[in-house]
């Protein structure tokens, strides 16, 4: 079997406290998953359950308060943890590529999109001003902006919505990366921009080889868009699996209210299943189950100790109430 | 009158604002001399909404939805067109004389992060609205009220003494809901309540406007691009393009039997959980920028069923059933097309035209 492009094994990262006496807490709270060479994997959460620090943890963006405590990020071959920042610099953008959230916030108004695109290419490698220039005309094609000659001189807000977040995407893969993390791409567009944003990253993968981590809220988008799936809760992934399989046969409660949520599961105008509550944040976390406040089926087992994930490469989720059914299977 | 009077009925409604002076040079720029243009952001729109019942209306941003919000509250005026609350023209009403109808409209902003005022409580938010429409009420009775309204939208009335930073977006999308019920509306306009929320939370906030439609007999006009929550919530939809409605109808009609093309692409585009991805009903291009007024079909250059009609007559809308209107050429003849021979050239047309603004 190949090796995984990256592997993250028992990370826990967590905010350095402002007051002496107050505890740091771990956000992420050992978190383990592998990503392999032109997959496409999403990680589903709801706001808060620390998606987004995950994926700025693998390339270390994250504000200066967090630290790594434990763990390892292993990216081809290389412990990401214990680079130094230049070394970083050359992981960042080179050969792990980001698009975020917002293209808006994420480009930078008064720069040309000629000069951030050509700033990306020529910080990384070496090769004249011309002939970066069609290396960024040629990345601009592949993401089916049209006229590029005429784009590169325009600044993002001449661009349309759609049009800036395909830019995005054409400078995240100007240096052919092997990995793209992809922090909810399509939020702040509609739905015909979503699917068009969403057909072409997957092209890209497909054809490049790239492997795409996807980070999104709606499990909708992903059930079509990504290989495998993560469902994060609370710093933790619960579940894990080929995508087609958990989104048919969820097996953790979380996951299964997540997908019992969605409009399109009940006829209209039935009520909707809501999971109770909210998330707990990360200071009341204890030493149980962290989804067992919400959860239907907890038990006295839930509230004593912290399922495990187990190990193994298929569909898995961590839940006490799996373990019990396994247990009394054998 | 009919037997189910109209509780809003919008006429022919425009709107257009003055488009950003293009020009590079400076002069024309600060004399605002050059000749600008205007963007039509509502364009001959006509509408109604029967008392009690749900209209959503989707389309893609940058098509006047949030525009048509603001004119319905009162919030815009304008520039020609009725607006007709119960019987009475409500546009161009004097600060004054609007006072009662903002009593009886109220609205649910998109995003409950900045809806709110970050330096008032909870409960001073909620008093705010009923204390400016009822100035003769008993502070304590309004307080009572706001506690009574806060139990009605789900939320502990422990939190009323708290400030928006310290709840979540579900909390703060309710209270911006028990906001909008203080002073007791007939009529609510939400402008996509559900767009800034997680799927878990959406699904709290639909149960909780169904649930709040049912007890008040509340009327709803909903803007939204999420089209399963709309397939949830709406008795009918109209899908919106280019600040004209391009197809109205029941719940069932749009979602079963689309008829307009670009009702067509919205639902391919919506994403499902269980049905593979539709891409027969692909849009090309994006959404234009409205400065050029061209001839014809708004939707000439993005759709790919595009014939000679579409390019220099405008279509109007046609009741197909009782209640389903489209406005599209197609529809009306529907023998004048044959969608195989020209969907190459028309492809390569859309680009073009994309690239020329």
């Amino acid at each position: 079997m190949t090796s995984p492009l990256l592997k993250v094994t028992d990370l826990h990262v967590n905010f350095i406290s402002r007051w002496p006496n107050e505890p740091n807490i771990d956000v992420l709270r050992g978190v383990c998953f592998e990503l392999y060479r032109g997959e496409r994997v999403a990680l589903v959460g709801e706001s808060g359950a620390g998606k987004s620090l995950l994926a700025t943890s693998i390339i270390q963006l994250f504000d200066s308060s967090a630290r790594i405590r434990q763990g390892q990020v292993t990216f081809e071959g290389q412990q990401l943890t214990q680079l130094k920042p230049k070394q970083l610099r050359q992981i960042r953008g080179r050969r792990i590529g980001m698009v975020f959230q917002d293209p808006m916030t994420n480009l930078n108004p008064s720069l040309t999109l000629e000069q951030q695109l050509l700033e990306c290419i020529l910080s990384h490698r070496s090769i004249s001003r011309a002939e970066a220039r069609l290396v960024a005309l040629h990345k601009l094609r592949q993401v089916h902006i049209p006229a590029p000659e005429a784009r590169l001189q325009q600044y993002p807000h001449q661009l349309s919505a759609g049009q800036r977040q395909r830019a995005t995407i054409a400078m995240a893969l100007a240096l052919e990366p092997a990995l793209i993390i992809a922090d909810e791409p399509t939020s702040a567009l509609d739905v015909t921009m979503q699917a068009e944003v969403m057909s072409l990253l997957t092209h890209l993968c497909h054809s490049n080889g790239v492997a795409l981590l996807l980070i999104t809220h709606d499990l909708s988008l992903v059930a079509h868009a990504s290989d495998r799936c993560l469902i994060m809760y609370a710093g933790q992934i619960v579940e894990q699996g080929p995508t087609s399989v958990l989104i048919n046969d969820a097996q953790h409660p979380y996951t299964q209210g997540l997908i019992k949520a969605l409009p399109q599961m009940s006829s209209p105008g039935q009520t909707l299943f809501q999971i109770p509550g909210q998330m707990p944040v990360a200071q009341e976390l204890g030493n149980h189950c962290a989804f067992a406040t919400r959860c239907e089926f907890a038990h006295d087992r839930c509230w004593q100790q912290t399922p495990t994930m187990p190990t193994g490469n298929g569909h898995r989720a961590s839940c006490h109430l799996l373990t019990a059914a396994q247990a009394g299977d054998e | 009158m009919t037997s189910t009077p109209d509780l809003l009925h919008i006429s022919n409604l425009h709107k257009s604002y003055q488009a950003p002076n293009q020009s590079t040079h400076w002069w024309p720029r600060l004399f605002n001399t050059a000749s600008t243009s205007q963007i039509k952001a509502i364009n001959g729109l006509s509408l109604s909404i029967a008392k009690g019942e749900t209209l959503c209306v989707v389309g893609e941003s940058g098509c006047g939805k949030s525009t048509l919000a603001r004119l319905v509250m009162g919030l815009e005026q304008p520039d020609q067109g009725h607006i007709n609350y119960q019987g009475n023209n409500i546009s161009g009403l004097k600060h004054k004389q609007r006072q009662d109808y903002r009593q009886r409209m109220q609205m649910v902003f998109q995003d409950p992060y900045t809806a709110l005022n970050p330096r008032l409580t909870v409960l001073h938010a909620l008093v705010e609205p009923l204390l400016y429409h009822q100035p003769q009420l008993n502070r304590q009775n309004a307080i009572d009220q706001a506690m009574a309204q806060l139990l009605a939208v789900g939320i502990d009335p422990a939190l009323a003494q708290r400030f928006p930073h310290q709840l979540s977006g579900g909390q703060r999308q309710r209270i911006n809901i028990a906001r909008a019920l203080m002073v007791q509306p007939e009529f609510i306009v939400a402008d996509e309540p559900l767009s800034a929320l997680d799927v878990s939370i959406q699904a709290q906030i639909l149960n909780l406007l169904a649930q709040l439609q049912q007890k008040q007999q509340l009327t709803f006009l909903i803007f939204s691009h999420n089209l399963a929550a709309v397939e949830h919530m709406a008795d009918r939809v109209a899908v919106m393009y280019e600040g004209q409605i391009c197809e109205i109808a029941s719940r069932e009609k749009i979602f079963n039997q689309p008829q307009h093309p670009y009702t067509q692409a919205l639902l391919a585009a919506s994403p499902q959980v269980y049905q593979a991805p539709n891409s027969h009903h692909k849009l090309v291009g994006d959404v234009p920028n409205r400065i050029p007024t061209q001839q014809g079909c708004s939707l000439q250059d993005r759709c790919p069923k595009a014939f000679e009609t579409c390019r220099h007559q405008t279509p109007k809308a046609i009741e197909m059933a009782t209640g389903h209107q489209v406005a599209c050429h197609l529809v009306a003849d529907p023998t004048s097309t044959d969608p195989t021979n020209h969907t190459q050239a028309e492809l390569e047309q859309g680009d073009h035209h994309d690239s020329s603004h």
